[in-house]
């Protein structure tokens, strides 16, 4: 049985996601979240003397685009997609804080 | 202990800076949808420039802009950098409206353009360079390239309002070390970077557009009494998008970190930066987030894109697309067309001015005007006439239906005398969208001078018969009256007697008679 991850990295990783579980489901998460991490830390054990990182999985190199212009969607086809909207523009909930960019 | 701004003798900034660009490319990052930054773009209705890779439909996968790469490895070279052979692009992970990904496409250790100094002339405070002062080397950390966010609207108390049409545009983020110690200083980088970055063809430049944005990070040295030193909490102000501003808060910061530190001992140190915004009204910055709510962004490399790996070939053809750039050009103009250096730096640091410039006093000296007449002419036109032309138009220079070959049409009227310096301005703006010549526009609206020797002297000697009193005066001494002369022969003539003919014969006539 891995070792439980404490309440304020649940608590920390749940923030980043912006979500606020309850605190029972902090508990069981707790288990849930080590036990991930347990498998991933299998590859770990991977023996990788010699092997270059990889930085994709897409093959080749040089996937480029030429820089013209293609279609795009109407304001009416984006406000359809949208669980809310005003005057073109996507409605959400309040936004407190800040991004990231 | 007892903490006094007494205790401080003296202060030393020291700034870095994250400059974000947004490339001027037809189409965005990852996708071709229209890219808000892009030359001669008119404001969109919201979501109007988004398409499934913007929106981040399932399924939708990104393509890389070649454009956008292409002008990122420009602006790299321009800046003295070093660039990648190889490069790759990485996730950075937040939440927020403006990003409907969740992440944002990045570069983490692997960027376009790698480690550079620039040679930062040193200017006044309207931009003025000065050439014979030393340049302050500027250390570039890198310059990576990221996609922007969309726009949020803060609507109410209840709602935010999401417009997706800037997501996606190209970023070119340009970090320095903290290489620089005044506002001054910084300000000169800024200004310095966004030439280069115009005259490369990157960005068209507009601050109001937010087509350049700033952000420096400050701290300072501060020496005490007791001859330790300490350094304050570095301080980044984020989103900084005119000079005026970029200079307001730097020079906050530094007035005020000193204070900080007396009220909390707080010093330089891991988990000490905060961030900060300023407050364009009330010119102060304002605590936006300390490190204790830094974001994780959980870099990892992007799996939906290929690395870029730049060979000799590619980056030979980039090379070769490296113009002039505006210092070099200003220099020239100064030590071979004889130019102030504030005319050489006005006329260069537009690609269109210097366009005009270059042709026009290249092609004049094929009808007869000597060189340095030519370049006289053409640079007194541009900054003169043609500057006011665009300007009552509300159009660049660049806009204007003017070519070079027109221009030297009209340097030669002014070599021969043909038209005044005044008149120019007038012949200058009906040139536009008119193809006569200069000289027959010049014709049709009056203003060919009378240089008729003849008809000239018969108005001078009716002035000189008519102003006694004022003759009287300049023979007593008084020189200056003589304009006065000079503008009721023009009256005469209807504004059409060349003043400088004018001049030479009332001078001759008076002194003579």
């Amino acid at each position: 049985m891995p070792d439980k991850l404490s309440v304020d990295e649940v608590r920390k990783i749940a923030s980043l996601a912006k979500l606020d579980p309850s605190d029972e489901q902090v508990e069981s998460l707790r288990t849930e979240l080590a036990s991930m991490l347990e498998l991933s830390s299998k590859l770990k054990d991977a023996d990788l003397e010699g092997v270059e990182p990889m930085t994709s999985p897409v093959e080749g190199i040089n996937r480029l685009a030429d820089d013209v212009p293609g279609e795009t969607f109407s304001a009416e086809q984006v406000e359809k997609l949208a669980p809310d909207s005003q005057d073109g523009s996507i409605r959400v909930p309040k936004v407190l804080g800040e991004g990231g960019a | 202990m007892q903490r006094s701004l007494d205790d401080i003798t003296s202060i030393r900034p020291i700034i870095g800076m994250e400059i974000h660009v947004q490339l001027a490319t037809q189409t965005k990052l990852l996708t071709r949808a229209p890219n808000t930054a892009r030359p001669g773009a008119e404001e969109s209705h919201p979501n109007t420039l988004a398409d499934r890779v913007v929106l981040a439909l399932p399924g939708a996968l990104p393509v890389m802009n070649r454009a956008a790469v292409e002008l990122s490895m420009l602006v790299g070279l321009a800046l003295g950098c070093r660039l990648n052979e190889r490069t790759i692009w990485d996730r950075k992970s937040y939440f927020y409206p403006d990003l409907p990904k969740a992440y944002q496409t990045s570069q983490y250790d692997l960027p376009v353009c790698a480690e550079g100094v620039l040679d930062v002339p040193v200017m006044d405070e309207s931009g003025f360079i000065d050439l014979s002062a030393a340049t302050n080397p500027v250390r570039i950390i890198r310059a990576h390239l990221e996609e922007d966010a969309g726009k949020l609207v803060h609507e109410g108390a209840s709602h935010s309002l999401v417009d997706l049409n800037r997501a996606g545009t190209p970023l070119l983020e340009i970090v320095t070390e903290p290489d620089m110690h005044s506002a001054d200083e910084a300000v000169a980088f800024g200004r310095f970077a966004r030439t280069i970055c115009k005259a490369v063809g990157a960005t068209q430049g507009v601050m109001m557009r937010g087509h350049m944005r700033f952000e420096p990070n400050i701290n300072l040295e501060l020496t005490l009494k007791d001859g330790s030193a300490i350094a304050t909490p570095i301080v980044e102000v984020k989103n900084l998008n005119s000079f005026r501003s970029l200079s307001g808060a730097i020079a906050y910061e530094i007035k005020h970190q000193p204070r900080r530190w007396v009220e909390s001992g707080e010093t330089h140190g891991p988990g000490m930066k905060s961030t900060r915004g300023w407050d364009d009204d009330k010119e102060i910055t304002v605590l936006q987030r300390s490190k204790e709510d830094a974001l994780d962004y959980r870099y990892f490399p992007e799996p939906d894109l290929a690395p870029v790996v730049l060979d000799q070939k590619w980056l030979s053809d980039i090379r070769a697309r490296m113009p002039e750039l505006p210092l070099a050009k200003m220099k020239r103009y100064v030590d071979g067309q004889g130019l102030s250096e504030r005319d050489a730096q006005q006329i260069a640091e537009s690609k269109a001015a210097s366009a005009l410039f270059d042709g026009a006093r290249t092609i004049a000296p094929d009808s007869g005007v000597p060189a340095s007449d030519a370049d006289r002419h053409a640079s007194i036109l541009i900054i003169r006439s043609v500057t006011k032309a665009a300007n009552a138009l509300g159009k660049s220079i660049g806009e204007l239906d003017l070519d070079a070959a027109r221009l030297a049409e009209l340097v030669k009227l002014r070599h021969e005398d043909t038209i005044s310096a005044q008149s120019a301005d007038a012949v200058v703006a009906a040139m536009i969208g008119n193809d006569e010549s200069a000289n027959a526009i010049a014709e049709h609206l009056g203003l060919v001078q009378i240089s008729d020797t003849g008809q000239l002297e018969t108005w001078c000697d009716e002035v000189i018969a008519e102003q006694t009193e004022m003759v009287e005066q300049i023979r007593a001494g008084k020189a200056a009256a003589i304009g006065r002369l000079i503008g009721e022969v023009k009256k005469k003539s209807g504004g059409s007697a060349d003043a400088k003919l004018v001049k030479d014969i009332l001078e001759r006539k008076i002194s003579g008679s």
